[in-house]
């Protein structure tokens, strides 16, 4: 009897899903960077980059132009996004996975056009979806943008991009945006989302635009020249489930202090570089003025780093002050509001009808501001 | 085989399962209760307190024995059975709900091409065998589990540290009041299984303790109310989406922002609540079959509730909307019959002792 049970439980495993229908990873391509175009005809253009199980490093054949590339760039073209990835699933050799996507990159062309948001929400309700990936928008083709995604320094290309922009969100100007944090923000009825904005550019200008290091900087003015071409400054802010609007290196640090990451970044206050790491918000107040109009207040916190000379405290203030204004009232002309201030305000709101009646952004667009910031200069 | 489950057994086993078929139905199947679906789990906390009081009432005045023989004496086998068969209807529905979700977690995290049958089947044969080794067993499998659960917590809540907002708890209320109260019911539903693990639980240890319902309950939906504020601090709510059962999947094991190995954990603690819970199921409606039926093996009722279960989970009656509807009927479906089954004694001075364990 016993054996029998034994053999009854053996018999059992042959259905075990995990035994039968378990995808092995040979039979598997992981597509690290999905690029997204608009083409001509109004379709979506699909493009992935794939690592080749068990291949060298070969960038001379890469530059021979023989095909022996360490990476599979495949691309393919649907009236939709579920279309698009049919015809790439027809066309890679292996069963294409999504979940290990570390980067995904739209153009601008078609962040801007109404069938974007129904291309995110494809996106986003995938059955093994690729939400941790990063969310870039690029200035340009999406598909040259994979296309020239390099491991430049000696990296894989799936670390090297979250070495990457680990490091430039740190420099705070881009946004660390991940696609889950965009279209969550996107489906919410609080702030705006916003997404990394990129380029590809074989040089720059040939001068800086500006005195200001990150002042006017977007990914194709970026003023320098390297083997990598892929430029990451600034940002792309949404509203309504479309693209509204571009902001440059300096606003996109801005827009990241105010919304309280820790960030460092070079600022140039009368031709000397001064280095300042934000320090968050402080002392947020949004209310209604007498005439209805809505008023928000807060302290913007920073440290002065003192590398070669102090500088003037007051004229800093005051020109920081000035230049987050000026972000402020822009992005008000704009009719986004990427800071998170909504969040702050429907606290004051019981529920979430209630916030919706308020209507936030009509208030946002009307209202006026009173920044102050603070600086707390240090050696360190 | 006679179907037997301690009491010292059950109520680990209470906890584990009750509190994944909680966070289950207020996160997953009642999506738009947004951000504030922890009010509504201590809604559904509030409304239980009655029920736990009476059963609390009930377990003391009958000291020793089972609370199924007990409340045979006092009310006649008739009676007693046919609310047995009821409610072992409503824990292969309850049980066959939880395995469709726990597929389609199968589906979402491995096996995206795999059919339902081979995706159910395994986890029911699972469920069964584990329910056949009897009471003592689960409930102990349940008790050490109980002993990992926090520390995988734990891990799962420190993986996601930095995505924690508080602000997007509110507005306070999310939905509203009236949204939160049909919550609330369901949340009470789900929570007064933990009155149906007690009814076919039996003592095993003088004394009995003070509060073998009531406080286990308030604190199982405490922890589900403090786990569903944090699970809301971690995305706003998402108003103009189509919540459907795979997003709120895949917002619940990886937050959008890790991918999934990273948060094994938290997958690990979903999917073994969920296995306790068809488990739970599957053992409580043996149990109960047994009960309306002496002569009935607990192999033979086992494996009748498992076909049940699988039944019921292929048809679109444990589907999301389905499981959505049942839920305000659940806790008027489990509390009615035990009040009038209960109250009675309770009301009487409830002095009578319980019918010994056999």
């Amino acid at each position: 009897m016993r054996a029998v049970k034994i053999a009854a439980v053996l018999l059992a495993t042959a259905c075990l899903s995990g035994c039968t229908s378990a995808r092995q990873v040979e039979g598997i391509a992981f597509a690290v960077i999905l690029g997204a175009d608009l083409t001509d005809e109004e379709n979506i253009e699909l493009t992935v980059q794939i690592p080749k199980i068990g291949a060298k490093n070969s960038g001379e054949d890469e530059e021979t132009g023989s095909g022996n590339s360490d990476y599979l760039i495949a691309s393919a073209r649907g009236a939709t996004f579920t279309d698009a990835l049919m015809g790439l699933e027809i066309t890679v050799p292996r069963d294409l996975s999504l979940t290990q996507v570390k980067l995904l990159v739209v153009s601008e062309e078609l962040a801007r056009h109404e069938k974007f948001y129904n291309f995110a929400e494809s996106l986003a309700k995938l059955e093994q979806p690729c939400s941790s990936a990063y969310f870039a928008v690029c200035q340009g083709e999406a598909a040259e943008f994979v296309r020239e995604q390099k491991p430049v320094i000696g990296m894989r290309v799936s670390s090297g991009i979250i070495a990457m922009l680990e490091h430039h969100h740190t420099r705070g100007y881009i946004t660390g945006t991940k696609f889950a944090d965009f279209y969550y923000q996107g489906v919410s009825v609080f702030s705006d989302p916003v997404a990394i904005l990129c380029a590809t550019t074989q040089s720059g200008p040939e001068e800086p635009s500006s005195e200001h290091a990150l002042d006017g900087v977007t990914p194709d003015q970026v003023p320098a020249e390297s083997e990598n071409y892929n430029e990451y400054v600034g940002a792309a802010v949404f509203q309504d489930g479309r693209m509204a609007g571009v902001l440059d290196g300096q606003e996109t640090c801005f827009v990241n202090a105010v919304r309280g990451a820790t960030i460092f970044f070079n600022y140039s206050l009368e031709g000397m570089p001064v280095s300042l790491q934000s320090q968050g918000v402080r002392d947020m107040r949004i209310d209604e003025d007498e005439n209805g109009l809505t008023r928000i207040a807060f302290t913007l916190c920073f440290n002065v780093i003192a590398d070669l000379k102090t500088p003037s405290v007051d004229t800093l203030r005051e020109t920081l002050r000035n230049d987050l204004l000026a972000l402020l009232r822009r992005c008000q002309q704009m009719g986004v509001e990427p800071f998170g201030f909504a969040e702050r305000r429907a606290q004051d709101f019981v529920s979430l009808a209630q916030w919706q009646r308020y209507d936030w952004k009509a208030h946002f667009a009307q209202a006026t501001f009173d920044v102050d910031i603070n600086i707390t200069v240090t050696d360190a | 085989m006679k179907l037997t489950l301690p009491l010292s057994a059950a109520r680990p086993l209470a906890v584990v399962a009750v509190s994944s078929r909680l966070l289950m139905g207020l996160f997953l199947d009642m999506p738009w209760l947004y951000n504030a679906s922890w009010i509504s789990a201590l809604g559904g906390m509030l409304l239980c307190v009655p029920l736990g009081l009476v059963a609390d009432r009930f377990a003391r005045a009958c000291d020793e024995g089972s609370v199924l023989e007990a409340l045979e004496a006092h009310s006649g086998p008739v009676l007693t059975r046919g609310v047995c068969v009821f409610f072992s209807l409503i824990c292969i529905y309850e049980a066959a709900v939880t395995a469709r979700v726990l597929s389609n977690t199968v589906r979402h995290v491995a096996l995206s091409e795999s059919s339902a049958v081979s995706l159910l089947l395994p986890l029911l044969i699972a469920g069964m065998l584990a329910a056949c080794f009897n009471g003592q067993a689960v409930g102990g499998a349940a008790r050490v589990w109980l002993k990992f659960a926090p520390v995988l917590l734990l891990i799962a809540i420190l993986i996601q540290m930095k995505s924690y907002r508080f602000e997007w708890l509110t507005p306070l209320l999310g939905p509203g009041p009236e949204t939160l109260a049909t919550g609330a019911v369901g949340g009470a539903g789900w929570l007064s299984l933990f009155a149906l693990i007690w009814l076919c639980a039996q003592r095993d240890e003088p004394p009995a303790p003070r509060s073998p319902v009531l406080l286990p309950m308030l604190v199982t939906g405490g922890i589900c109310a403090l786990l569903l504020a944090l699970l809301a601090t971690m995305a706003p709510p998402s108003v103009r989406a189509d919540l459907t059962r795979t997003f709120q999947l895949d917002k619940l094991l990886s937050n959008g922002r890790a991918s999934l190995v990273s948060q094994l954990p938290l997958i690990l603690l979903w999917y073994n609540g969920l296995i306790f819970g068809v488990t739970t199921g599957l053992f409580l409606a043996g149990k109960l079959m047994q009960t309306a039926f002496p002569r009935l093996d607990g192999r033979l009722a086992i494996l009748l509730a498992g076909g049940l279960t699988f039944a019921v989970a292929m048809l679109a009656l444990a589907e999301q909307n389905m499981a959505v509807s049942v839920s305000k009927w659940l806790f008027i479906a489990v509390a009615a019959p035990l009040a009038a089954l209960m109250l009675p004694p309770v009301w009487k001075g409830g002095k009578k002792p319980c019918a010994p364990s056999k």
